[in-house]
């Protein structure tokens, strides 16, 4: 075992069983995945991406790249999970990814055996030949090789939820600078949210052994949010991680709300968060950075802060003879922290020669680790000293410390470029880069702890300031403030060997070299030719590294190398939480008319469209066709009467004195002559000249209109008025509302039709009371209504309307009518085929590339006046005679059948691109004639009526031999709808 | 007028379902509400062109009533009149006969009683809930706001009320609306237990 006797901020009381690989382990309140592992002696814990090579925890934060691992099992099973930031619940089952057989014995190992064939940018040179074999052979091959973790192939049945969240001062991180700049923000006034990635908020101060006004760090950071905590104008949100930055003060979070929990029952398993904030400070800290040197990838070498996170904070030492690797004071501190914990250290390596580390240990000043050995972990280095001379440490961890890089990444977002600062060889964030976001602290190269607390002070009373909220006077309290002390050291050259910079990409310096030598020499080239900094960490550990090793080979200066930006997320975030409440039903919005219930009862199969669930046909037995209940229906109208839902049609109400004016500038016939108590329909364009939609327009009194649109382009219509109405047109007195809901409407269509309304509204319904296409007001059962003399069947037929509320009654009286006179129900199934029989549209013809004259409608185009599209109608490719034209399609050959979509050949010609002479909009069988039709659109269609042509569905391997036919297919001359 | 319950008149009765009806309300979960609060109308008044003074000095006198400024709700007895966007105005409440010989000529005046489904979500935990719904700022808005905006994905009129919220949407997406508005309550109340 490798926990320590003592310290840590885990309860040793409690013992929770988890698997890894089958094995049991036990872990504490408290422990990472990662750190119960190293408490168990468990190093190894992955593999790389393309090499396999055996591979242990790197780090202790979200930055980790190695230790990723499948949690969970079946469809709950999540890939590429850090095991620095899982928490651990009984029962957790942990699984090793991208290994076969298994995370010890990996045959995809021996891809390190061919590294010599591997390198960057192989598989652009590899596998060019024979091009049909990429996406084949050998792209799968390669995505079988070199991956990460598995999906599980199963619906994800986690529960997520998205939420919004506002405030004045969004603090991102809750280290010494975030805790500092939220308690100040507070004590103002200010409505402050503080929220960090991680489950015990105090950033370092829970890792290092340092003091805050004569506290521990850890007792410090505690007592600070709990002060937090009880603020009312405070939401502190621990595992919350900001992973981006928006416009307008807008970011990103991911709330982990029951990832640490085996049982969430209901609790959504993670949140994600829209917050919206007055100003931003951004404490994250900062990131160790590795060296890289040869084979200082295996299990066991380990950032030097994640060494001291796992011993101070975890009370579990990786290693029980331990060496450091160091360009910085940084080293120096952990070999003392490690020996406080009581962990022997058996050597210092320091790169700086002219440095006299003040420490209690073999110390090796102006020298490099050139090798390490060790089949699953380190077991020994090989280091060459000042002289030259080389010498073998029988070290089992190595701690690494490069130096610090700001976790500036949320700074970027918005595509600031980060900027140089020498003195401690990093990057910082552009000031200004996110408007009203500053960072502080370690996040802007501020690294002691000090400098964390004055900088989160500094910027909270500035954010108090800017907001004119009440000024605060806090004491700053006392803190270690050692300057930096680093000679920059990125890599140790000359010496045999691969050494790693992208530990996730299995990215090497030999790499940036092959890059450069290539001529990949820009940033964003160089990023891509070897996939550095392309992984699920994004290159947090990696980009600086091979930035200096590039600029090394350019003779540049590292800023003048250039950065790459970051990009959200800040860390991986899962597709569900992004897409939070958009699985299943929560995709879109579900709209039922007021009679959903009853014909929900009649039939199951409904049909969405605009979001209305409208009832495809309603079958008489459940075992028959959907053709036989359609056919049904369709004979019914057509021999006495049937009665369909239309409530779904978009209603607009359209007042005001000019309200027929602005109808005759929206429509391309003219709506002004109407008369009141008639209804005209009417065709409406887009700017562009092609139809926008159609639909019927009533004049109720001289200034008062209630037209009618499609289902589905309701929305659009009303939207389309209120901008001619508000931007176009403003000086019309106008007024518009959509009043689609406030109406139930029914089809009551058929010869019979009449005769079921005359009785249930106790009314003169007479053609001369009412013509074809006219309206009246009704009174039925005491409630005032409208009826209509439409027919989009072709037959005689009216739609009723009355008050929704009343609308499930109605419909249930209208159908005990019909069904007593031998009709009933019909569905959309029935109406689509009533309406092809009759030529009549919906937008499967009004599909937002035709226009007035391909549908024959030209005679709708208004010469006296001038409507929106009147102009861009009559360009030359619009009114061009051989454009795809509506005409009538029936077969005439042995294939009777026609399918939607199917393309329009001619006679004797192939069925390719370039012979297309049109296609299928719409087509049925019409129970009316017989046999099969459809609409379709021809090039110069109405001129070839008569003429044969060929629909060819190479799909769905059909081709009929057609005549083309006038569109109108029954009824042509409209005697039965006009009664 | 408008036309409310069981309507019997000559040879046909007609049962009035409103938009609430059969979706489980009122529905409580841990310590949160969510029920039904249908007004007995609602009816949209619009201005003509250069009437807004008109209208609103109609209003006043005849119902005691003031139309509000942009996001405002203005309240007498039991009648409410809310900002409805562009132009645009609610009256719960109101007599529609009443309002249309009031405002007539002046405004244009519809009934859409039956267009909305209005229902209310209270409790002390109601801003929590309402963040999973809506992108407002729920916790700057006082009795005496109302706004125009998204509530899970539709469309909506949001409004303090005393404890809670009332919430406006259109009568289709009755059913969608509570049933996001209770399953935010259930995962929130599952959310406070693992607190």
């Amino acid at each position: 075992m490798s926990r320590l006797a003592n310290g840590g901020l885990i309860d040793r009381d409690i013992s929770r069983p988890f698997t890894f690989d089958g094995q049991a382990y036990t872990a504490h309140p408290g422990d990472t995945l990662a750190s119960a592992l190293l408490a168990q002696d468990v190093r190894l814990m992955g593999r790389s991406f393309k090499y396999h090579r055996p591979r242990g925890v790197l780090t202790a934060g979200s930055e980790e790249p190695n230790a990723l691992m499948e949690i969970g099992v079946g469809a709950a099973r999540t890939p590429n999970t850090r095991a620095t930031t899982q928490e651990v619940y009984a029962g957790l089952v942990a699984q090793s990814q991208n290994c076969f057989p298994s995370l010890k014995t990996d045959f995809l190992a021996v891809n390190d055996l061919l590294a010599p064939f591997l390198g960057a940018g192989f598989y652009y040179k590899t596998f060019m030949w024979p091009k049909a074999f990429w996406e084949k052979l050998y792209e799968p091959i390669i995505r079988r090789a070199a991956g990460l973790g598995r999906l599980s192939g199963e619906p994800d049945q986690t529960l997520y939820q998205k939420a919004h969240a506002h405030c004045d001062l969004l603090v991102i991180g809750a280290g010494p600078a975030g805790l500092m700049a939220a308690s100040v923000a507070a004590k103002g006034g200010a409505k402050v949210i503080l929220a960090d990635e991680d489950f015990i908020l105090g950033g370092r101060l829970n890792s290092e052994d340092c003091e805050i006004n004569g506290q521990s760090g850890q007792s410090w950071a505690a007592k600070a949010v709990a002060e937090l905590k009880d603020m009312p104008n405070v939401t502190v949100m621990a595992r919350t991680t900001i992973t981006g930055a928006y416009d307008g003060g807008t970011y990103g979070a991911l709330e982990r709300v029951a990832d640490h929990i085996a049982q969430p029952n209901g609790a959504p398993t993670q949140i994600f968060w829209r917050i919206v904030t007055k100003r931003a400070i951004l404490a994250s800290g900062a990131h160790e950075r590795p060296i890289a040197f040869p084979n200082n990838d295996r299990p066991g070498i380990m950032l030097a802060s994640a060494l001291r996170t796992y011993v101070t904070r975890f009370g579990v030492t990786p290693g029980h003879r331990i060496a450091v690797f160091t360009n910085n004071d940084d080293g120096w501190r952990t070999v003392r922290d490690l020996q406080a914990a009581g962990v022997s250290v058996i050597a210092l390596i320091d790169t700086r020669p002219e440095v006299t580390p003040d420490v209690d240990c073999p110390v090796y000043t102006g020298a490099k680790v050139v090798n390490t050995a060790g089949r699953r972990g380190v077991e020994r280095l090989s280091l060459r000293k000042a002289n030259g001379a080389l010498q073998q440490v029988n070290a089992d961890c190595l701690a690494v410390s490069g130096g610090w890089n700001p976790a500036l990444h949320l700074s970027s977002h918005m595509g600031g470029r980060p900027e140089w600062r020498a003195n401690i060889a990093a990057f910082v964030p552009k000031p200004g880069a996110i408007p009203n976001l500053v960072a502080v602290g370690a996040a802007n190269g501020a690294f002691s702890t000090h400098a964390a607390l004055s900088d989160g002070m500094i910027a909270a009373k500035s954010v108090l300031k800017d907001l004119g909220l009440k000024q605060v006077r806090p004491k700053l309290p006392l803190a270690e403030d050692a300057p930096i002390q680093i000679t920059p050291f990125w890599h140790v050259s000359g010496e045999k060997g691969r050494a790693w910079l992208d530990f996730q990409n299995d990215v090497t310096v030999k790499d940036i070299k092959t890059a450069h030598a290539e001529n990949f020499r820009s940033v964003e080239h160089m990023k891509r030719y070897t996939t550095l900094g392309m992984a699920t960490d994004q290159g947090k550990l990696s980009n600086m590294g091979a930035l200096a090793i590039m600029a090394e080979l350019t003779g540049q200066s590292i800023p003048k190398v250039g950065t790459t930006i970051f990009r959200p997320p800040y860390t991986p975030v899962h597709m569900g939480a992004l897409g939070a409440g958009g699985a299943g039903k929560g995709f879109q919005p579900e709209r039922f008319p007021p009679a959903h219930d009853f014909m929900a009862e009649k039939t199951p199969h409904m049909i969405e469209a605009g979001l209305w669930y409208r009832p495809a046909y309603y079958p008489q037995n459940p075992a028959h066709h959907w053709r036989d209940s359609c056919d049904r229906e369709v004979n019914m109208v057509r021999s006495s009467v049937g009665v369909c839902d239309v409530t779904t049609l978009g209603k607009i109400d359209v007042q005001g004195a000019d309200a027929a004016e602005f109808l005759d500038r929206v429509y391309t016939n003219m709506i002004s002559t109407l008369k009141p108590g008639r209804v005209r329909y009417a065709l409406m364009l887009r700017e562009d000249g092609f139809v926008l939609d159609d639909g019927t327009v009533a004049r109720l009194v001289a200034d008062h209109f209630v037209i009618t649109t499609t289902t589905g382009a309701a929305g659009a219509v009303l939207s389309h008025l209120e901008f001619c109405a508000q931007c176009l047109w403003a000086e019309l007195d106008v007024q518009i509302i959509s009043v689609t809901e406030q109406w139930a409407q029914y089809a009551v269509a058929g010869p019979q039709s009449r005769a079921l309304l005359a009785d249930l509204l106790d009314t003169d319904i007479s053609d001369a009371a009412i013509p074809y296409m006219g309206w009246m007001d009704i009174t039925l059962g005491g409630i005032k209504g409208r009826l209509f003399r439409i027919s989009f069947s072709g037959e005689l037929a009216y739609e009723i309307a009355l008050p929704a509320r009343f609308g499930d009654a109605l419909m249930r009286e209208l159908d005990a009518r019909a069904k007593a006179m031998g009709g009933g129900l019909y569905g959309l199934e029935a109406l689509n085929v009533l309406r092809i029989e009759k030529g009549f549209l919906t937008h499967a013809e009004m599909d937002g590339r035709v226009v007035a004259a391909d549908l024959g409608m030209s005679g709708m185009l208004s010469g006296k006046k001038d409507f929106i599209g009147k102009i861009a109608s009559q360009r030359a490719g619009l009114i061009d005679p051989m454009r795809e034209q509506l005409v009538g399609i029936r077969p005439i050959g042995v294939v009777r059948q026609l399918l939607g979509g199917s393309i329009m050949v001619d006679v004797g010609a192939d069925a390719t691109r370039e012979n297309v002479q049109g296609y299928i909009s719409s087509a049925c069988y019409s129970p009316t004639l017989g046999g099969m039709i459809a609409m379709a659109f021809v090039k110069g269609g109405r001129t070839r009526i008569g003429a044969q042509i060929r629909a060819v569905d190479l799909v769905r391997d059909l081709d009929t031999l057609c005549e083309i036919v006038p569109v109108q297919f029954h009824d042509p001359e409209g005697g039965k709808l006009r009664g | 007028m408008i036309q409310k319950g069981e309507n019997c008149v000559g040879k046909i009765s007609l049962h009035a379902r409103m938009a609430t009806d059969g979706l489980g309300l009122p529905f409580k979960c841990g310590g949160l509400t969510v029920a039904a609060q249908m007004p007995c109308t609602i009816i949209s008044v619009a201005p003509l062109k250069g009437q807004g003074m008109a209208v609103g000095a109609a209003l006043k006198k005849t119902v005691k009533l003031t139309l509000p400024t942009v996001g405002k709700v203005t309240t007498h007895k039991d009648m409410r009149a809310l900002w409805g966007g562009q132009g645009q105005w609610y009256i719960l409440g109101g007599d529609a006969e009443i309002l249309g010989k009031t405002l007539k000529g002046s405004a244009a005046v519809g009934d859409q009683s039956d267009a909305w489904a209005v229902f209310s979500l209270t409790g002390k935990d109601a801003n929590a809930v309402m963040a999973r719904l809506t992108p407002l700022d729920i916790s700057t808005m006082e009795i005496g706001q109302t706004a125009r905006s998204e509530f899970a994905h539709m469309l909506a009129v949001i409004t303090p009320i005393p404890g809670g919220y009332e919430i406006m949407v259109l009568r289709s997406f009755a059913k969608t609306a509570v049933q996001h508005t209770i399953a935010a309550m259930e995962m929130l109340s599952a959310q406070m237990v693992l607190k």
